[in-house]
């Protein structure tokens, strides 16, 4: 008690020299957690906040990190890009966090990576994305479009028996590239142009009426689906007023990408029952240690007195955040250290268990092998699993089918000349 | 009605100086201010505050920049705008380009416009794919020039349309919010090859220097800051001047200048012209030091929080403006960390409420903002000696 | 003990019709646990002839995989619950009256997931079993039941006895509906499946009918002979698209401006009539959502057990909770505010800003709202042209809160002393009006009636702390092209804008430009006509 009270009462003498960061420093291991905890994305942000925290707890409960305890820090960059540089620069500078676990939309990581491009500092990004970029200083654990879309274009044309493709995404840059990737493939296995069609709406867009008339005509012969990139709260509207007009998953199926467990947990599931949405992880998935990290996790959020509590469940991002965490302290004690060259090298390769099943991060690209799950949605908003790949599906990091000519970049970032 | 608000005096007007030692405190304090903006890149030069330090009070000033364009326009001639962000992106996108054009390439483009070109590129490669949009800001001294034109003839457009059809008060404000709504989502699109909502990114070098390099980034703070200054010399003068009068009149009783024979839209066009050039060469300066430029900068809380920063600053008081600009976005910052002081922890998630409340007090109880409470505080203090 | 009673007769009424297949059904059920897939799809074909109306369900609720094997007799899977290892059980019940199997205690039947064996349909299964509830539905007693499997049928595979069912059914059906839905099913078979000499008198039915469905398989068909027919045939079926068309443009312009209507209401009334820029009145409406989401809460509405008596008590209260924040807000903030319109735009941002985040607080981010079980669905005027309960739900209610509004306004005192008070503040309260009770009336109502945009909004999208944020500025510009302070105006702006919206939407341009032209076009109108549609006259109208 008296050296508790002791350490706060020099803490303060000492902070305002800034020393007490230097002091702490030397017992813990500082990791940064940037995610949005206000604004629009914190609706998606906040539960892969409360994960990392949660497998902190539990690195730190069996011992930390090379001895050493795992210290989060967490800052709100409230869903302004911006801010999220800024709160980058104040991790790596000024709070010198080993490694980030941070960002969900694409932009914020655009507006993140120069930082630790520059100070060559290591982010692991949780969730699925556009492709097209390969930074030596993020760990992808996240699918590439390769993981997600093509497999599941796959299974509507093989086992749906569709025909025609409606895709329709918010107007933003992973819809956007999504669907570039999804026609290159849907052309190349011979589908024709007048049988794909390509809609967009606005951020946050609310009145699906037109569209799904649209798409009402679109699918009248009964062999089209929708392949859905909608973004957020845009998809309530959308399922509500497909199910309003009439429309049925034995109709016209929708195949979404950006609708999960946590999502669904929000929205009136009973317009969605029986579509399909095509991820890398389950919470339905009927493994011993899947089941194990669902329950820790609903009893962590119960017992912080997070909203929501033991309702809270699990998705692909969540999972995605929570072995990032994991994976990067394997890595950090095979490599014997935190620096981030070290573990970048570690992680080459590295094969490791993971909630939904053991994975594996890529040997070269920073990004990591994942089955490919899809599921159809059920009327307790959770995913009964109908297809899976065999195996792990290796990841892209620029898509073959884009870059037709081989021509791939080099990757940007790593350790300084 | 809603007229009620151009005929209440707003803000501290000019020449309401009070007494000598109380401008001597003033002055002690701005030469104390000044100093330690010139001491700071010497403090990061000798390693005492992070060169990232710099960095944030360079992007803090050039928004300062920002915040006495609209403090001329709304609290001096009472137009309150809600599309300074526009310009101010307009000029961020100038130099964006700009640098995109040094960055990294793919395919000979840049990366960033690479990776959303809406068509196949393949197929003709390299510059010709390029939109005649990017290839005027490759030259360093068109883009300058552009980044400061541009925002300024949008100005006048929105400006000249707008006054002389006499759009006043709230109208204009709307309509200007409007025009920033629109063009943030002409912006995100991304055929428009613009970036989409991913904005520019993958800068590397400004006019051949390495945007990392420590000395670059005190470089840039250190333009910055001249640049601020320079345009608070000339904002002040401008106030000072003839045309100033004009402006508090067109704010005070712009039906009674238009009696006396002035024809107050070119007046207001002008100071509009002028704080949106303002804004283009603040979003300049802004972007090399942020490495990214994006479309969100147009959405409706940037604009609100620009009359925010000048609203708390003091309106209608240069020095109100840029200090409300800086003490907003630092206390922003420092809300949205974790800390903690002794057994009190902050956590980040609280930030709107606190920021909120601020904004509530602010208005009702220092309707002078922190500029107005200086005033009150000096005075005190000059009264006391 | 009544429903028993009811359910015995049932059965006994069963069991005297279907003496004769009853037996067979039970064991053509097995033979769906089958492992040899052939076996399987004939065991489907099979059951899809028996005729038993009684399979529809049960094949419902194969597809979905409810069925499992148990004690060698098939059994329904009720529901499945969790214990705290998260290991999964199964609720049994009887396949044909849906009722809990009980065990010998009389307690209801629960097993483990492993003493069961689940019958899993492949995708080919699942896709027969439509099939074969599409063809049993035909015969199905419900009209709108056998209208949607006569829909269907067109558009499958054409199983023997299909067309001559079909047949029958365009003859003698009772329903008008299902008569011309045969006729065009029929028609639709004949041109896809038969021979040259039926596919020519098909198209030309297809055209008579003016088929939709039919134009794909129309425009693929490649034959000489059939050209000038199915040009005809195509052309007519081009008419009856563009009457759908502009049907469905005006319907959604129709709801998509009685949205706009409905929330830029309360703000012509704090705006446009008090002249405060209420920033926080995306926010008022998030309270009323939110509020709407408390009342499903505290009756305990869920989709499996509806208790749609919440929505109703939900209107009152979202308008009198979102009232009462409003007042709370005047009474601390906006009432200092009203010698400086423009600021009150600063104070009531801060003030949104602190909602946001203390529902997010206690709320967490994103809710659930399940509508009331008679605002889901729609219904069909002409195939193709559809309304949905909800957006007729929203029509209606825009309209009554405009009409109480406006009557309000006219008819009531407090009304007249709310238009004293808007006209001359200083004259009213020379007469004796008190200034501030009306100030405070006044913001309350425009604070409720956000409320209630709120609640109707629930029935479109999800419930955010966000949400009001993207109303916000389109619920501005409403108000400022109607002319402030002239309800009439707000009607007539909002209503036109959600039309021209969707007018873009629906024809030339997708949802992005539609919205940017709309923009556009409200901003160069304002050029023209600074004061809104309804300019304000005389007085009010001078600086």
């Amino acid at each position: 008690m008296i050296r508790k009270h002791f350490i706060k009462t020099s803490a303060i003498a000492l902070g305002c020299m800034g020393l007490a960061g230097a002091a702490q420093a030397e017992e813990t291991i500082k990791i940064g957690v940037l995610h949005s905890l206000s604004g629009t994305m914190a609706i998606s942000e906040t539960s892969l906040k409360d994960v990392v925290l949660m497998a902190v707890e539990e690195l730190n409960a069996a011992g930390g990190v090379l001895g050493k305890q795992v210290e989060a820090v967490v800052v709100d960059p409230a869903s302004d890009w911006p801010l999220f540089n800024e709160k980058a620069k104040e991790l790596i500078t000024k709070e010198n966090v080993a490694v980030t676990f941070g960002c969900w939309t694409s932009v914020s990581r655009k507006s993140v990576l120069p930082v630790y491009e520059e100070y060559n500092a290591l982010l692991f990004y949780p969730v699925q994305y556009e492709g097209e970029e390969q930074s030596l200083n993020v760990v992808y654990t996240g699918a590439s479009p390769n993981q997600q879309l093509i497999p599941a274009a796959e299974y509507m044309m093989k086992e749906m028996g569709c025909t025609k493709f409606y895709l329709l995404g918010t107007d933003y840059v992973f819809p956007r590239t999504a669907n570039k990737v999804l026609k290159a493939y849907l052309k190349s296995v011979g589908v024709a142009d007048e049988d794909i069609i390509e809609e967009y709406t606005p951020f946050h867009h609310q009145d699906y009426q037109t569209i799904v008339a649209k798409i009402k005509k679109f699918g009248a012969s009964g062999d089209a689906c929708v392949l859905s990139t909608i973004n957020g709260d845009s998809n309530v509207p959308f399922y509500k007023e497909f199910a309003n007009q009439g429309l049925t998953s034995d109709l016209c199926p929708i195949m979404a990408f950006s609708v999960a467990e946590d999502e669904l947990r929000a929205m009136d599931v009973q317009p969605l029952v029986g579509h399909l949405a095509a991820w890398n992880y389950f919470q339905s998935i009927d493994t011993k240690e899947n089941k194990e990290f669902v329950k820790a996790f609903k009893k962590y959020c119960a017992d912080n007195g997070l909203p929501g509590g033991m309702d809270r469940v699990t998705d692909d991002p969540i999972e995605a955040a929570y072995f990032g965490v994991k994976g990067w302290a394997m890595a950090c004690e095979k490599a014997g250290s935190v620096d981030v060259d070290a573990v970048r090298e570690a992680i080459y390769g590295m094969e490791f268990s993971a909630p939904g099943g053991a994975k594996k991060f890529h040997e070269t690209n920073q990004h990591t092998y994942k089955p490919v799950l899809v599921g159809e949605i059920m009327k307790d908003g959770q995913f009964k699993i109908v297809w899976e790949t065999e195996g792990l599906v290796e990841p892209d990091s620029y898509s073959k089918l884009l870059h037709t000519d081989g021509n791939f970049p080099a990757p940007t970032g790593g350790p300084k000349k | 009605m809603t007229e009620r608000t151009m005929n209440e005096p707003a803000g501290i007007h000019l020449g309401s100086i009070c007494g000598t030692s109380a401008s001597q405190i003033n002055k002690a304090f701005a030469g104390a201010l000044l100093a330690f903006a010139i001491l700071l890149p010497m403090l990061a030069h000798a390693g005492v505050v992070s060169v990232e330090t710099v960095n944030m009070a360079g992007r803090y000033m050039a928004l300062g920049i920002v915040a006495l364009g609209l403090d001329l326009i709304w609290g001096y001639t009472g137009i309150l705008s809600l599309c300074q962000a526009l310009f101010f992106a307009l000029g961020g996108y100038a130099m964006g380009i700009h640098l995109a054009h040094q960055g990294t390439l793919h395919n000979g483009i840049p990366e960033s416009l690479y990776v959303v070109y809406p068509y196949k590129v393949g197929e003709s490669k390299g510059m010709e794919v390029l939109p005649w949009f990017w290839l005027i800001f490759k030259p360093f001294n068109l883009t300058i020039l552009l980044g400061i034109l541009i925002p300024g003839l949008v100005a006048g457009l929105i400006g000249f349309a707008g006054f002389i059809s006499r759009v006043k008060g709230v109208y204009f404000s709307i309509l200007t919010q409007a025009l920033t709504v629109a063009a943030m989502m002409f912006f995100s699109k991304n055929e428009m090859k613009l970036c989409g909502t991913n904005g520019i990114t993958n800068f590397t070098t400004l006019a051949g220097h390495e945007l990392s390099d420590p000395n670059v980034k005190i470089g840039l703070y250190v333009v910055t800051l001249i640049c601020l200054i320079g345009t608070y010399l000339i904002c002040l003068l401008l106030t000072k001047s003839r045309f100033g009068r004009v402006l508090l009149a067109v704010r005070d009783s712009e039906t009674a200048l238009r009696f006396a024979g002035y024809k107050p839209y070119a007046f207001k066009a002008a100071i509009f012209i002028f704080a949106g050039m303002l804004a283009g060469l603040a979003g300049m300066l802004y972007t090399p030091q942020a490495n990214i430029i994006t479309p969100s900068y147009m959405e409706a809380r940037w604009s609100i929080l620009m009359v925010v920063w000048v609203a708390v600053g003091g309106r209608g008081t240069l020095f109100g403006a840029v200090a409300g600009a800086m003490v907003i976005n630092l206390l922003y910052n420092a809300m949205t960390s974790q800390w903690s002081i002794g057994s009190f922890d902050w956590k980040p998630d609280y930030w709107p409420l606190v920021l909120g409340m601020l904004f509530i007090l602010v208005v009702l109880a220092l309707p002078d903002g922190l500029a107005g409470l200086w005033r009150k505080m000096v005075g005190r203090i000059a009264e006391v000696d | 003990m009544n429903m028993l009673n009811k359910l015995l007769a049932c059965g006994l009424l069963a069991l005297t019709t279907l003496a004769a297949t009853a037996a067979p059904t039970e064991d053509l059920l097995k033979d769906l646990s089958a492992k040899d897939s052939a076996k399987r799809t004939e065991t489907l074909r099979m059951l899809a002839e028996s005729g038993d109306q009684r399979v529809v369900g049960i094949l419902g609720e194969y597809r979905l995989g409810s069925l499992c094997l148990w004690n060698n007799q098939v059994v329904l899977a009720l529901e499945t619950s969790t214990n705290e290892n998260l290991d999964k059980f199964i609720h049994l019940g009887d396949v044909f009256s849906r009722e809990p199997l009980l065990d010998d205690s009389g307690k209801p039947l629960v097993l483990p997931v492993a003493e069961l064996t689940l019958i899993d349909p492949s995708r080919k299964d699942r896709k027969a079993a439509l099939n074969a509830i599409m063809l049993l539905e035909l015969h199905a007693p419900d009209t709108e039941q056998r209208l949607e499997a006569v829909r269907k049928s067109g558009l499958g595979i054409k199983v023997e006895g299909l067309p001559e069912t079909l047949a029958l059914l365009e003859q003698s059906d009772r329903s008008r509906a299902v008569r011309k839905s045969a006729k065009e099913s029929l028609a639709l078979l004949n041109f896809r499946f038969g021979t040259p000499a039926e596919q020519l008198s098909a198209a030309g039915i297809l055209g008579d009918i003016r088929s939709v469905r039919a134009r794909s398989f129309l425009e693929d068909h490649e034959d000489p002979e059939a050209e000038t027919v199915i040009k005809r045939a195509l052309e007519r079926i081009d008419s009856r698209e563009r009457l759908i068309l502009a049907f469905n443009i005006f319907n959604s312009g129709i709801s998509s401006g009685s949205i706009l209507v409905l929330m830029a209401l309360g703000l012509a009334v704090t705006f446009g009539m008090m002249g405060v820029i209420n920033m926080a009145h995306g926010e008022m409406m998030m309270i009323g959502a939110y509020t709407t989401y408390c009342m499903q809460l505290l009756f305990g509405h869920t989709p499996e057990t509806p208790n749609s008596i919440y929505y109703v008590v939900a209107l009152p209260m979202s308008f009198l909770i979102s009232a009462l924040f409003g007042g709370l807000i005047e009474w601390t903030v906006v009432r200092r505010l009203y010698k400086r319109p423009l600021e009150s735009l600063l104070a009531t941002y801060g003030v949104g800003l602190v909602l946001i985040q203390t529902i997010r607080l206690i709320f967490g981010d994103n809710r659930p709202s399940n509508s009331p079980v008679w605002l889901q669905g729609g219904v069909e005027l002409v195939e193709g042209m559809g309304l949905s309960f909800n957006r007729i739900f929203i029509f209606v209610l825009c309209a009554a809160c405009v009409l109480g509004v406006m009557a309000l306004m006219r008819f009531t005192t407090l009304g007249l002393k709310m238009r004293a008070v808007i006209q001359n503040r200083d004259m009213a309260a020379a007469m004796g009006i008190n200034t501030r009770m009306t100030d405070s009336f006044t913001f309350m109502l425009g604070s409720g009636l956000a409320g209630v945009a709120g609640y109707a909004l629930t029935t479109i999208g999800g419930i955010t702390p966000n949400m009001g944020q993207n109303y916000i500025v389109d619920s501005f510009l409403v108000v400022v092209t109607g002319g402030v302070g002239n309800l009439a105006g707000v009607v007539c702006s909002g209503m036109g804008l959600g039309l021209l919206n969707k007018i873009l939407e629906g024809t030339l341009f997708g949802a992005v430009w539609a919205k940017i032209i709309v923009l556009i076009t409200v901003i160069t109108f304002i050029q023209f006509k600074p004061s809104g549609l309804f300019a304000p006259k005389g007085r009010l109208a001078d600086d």
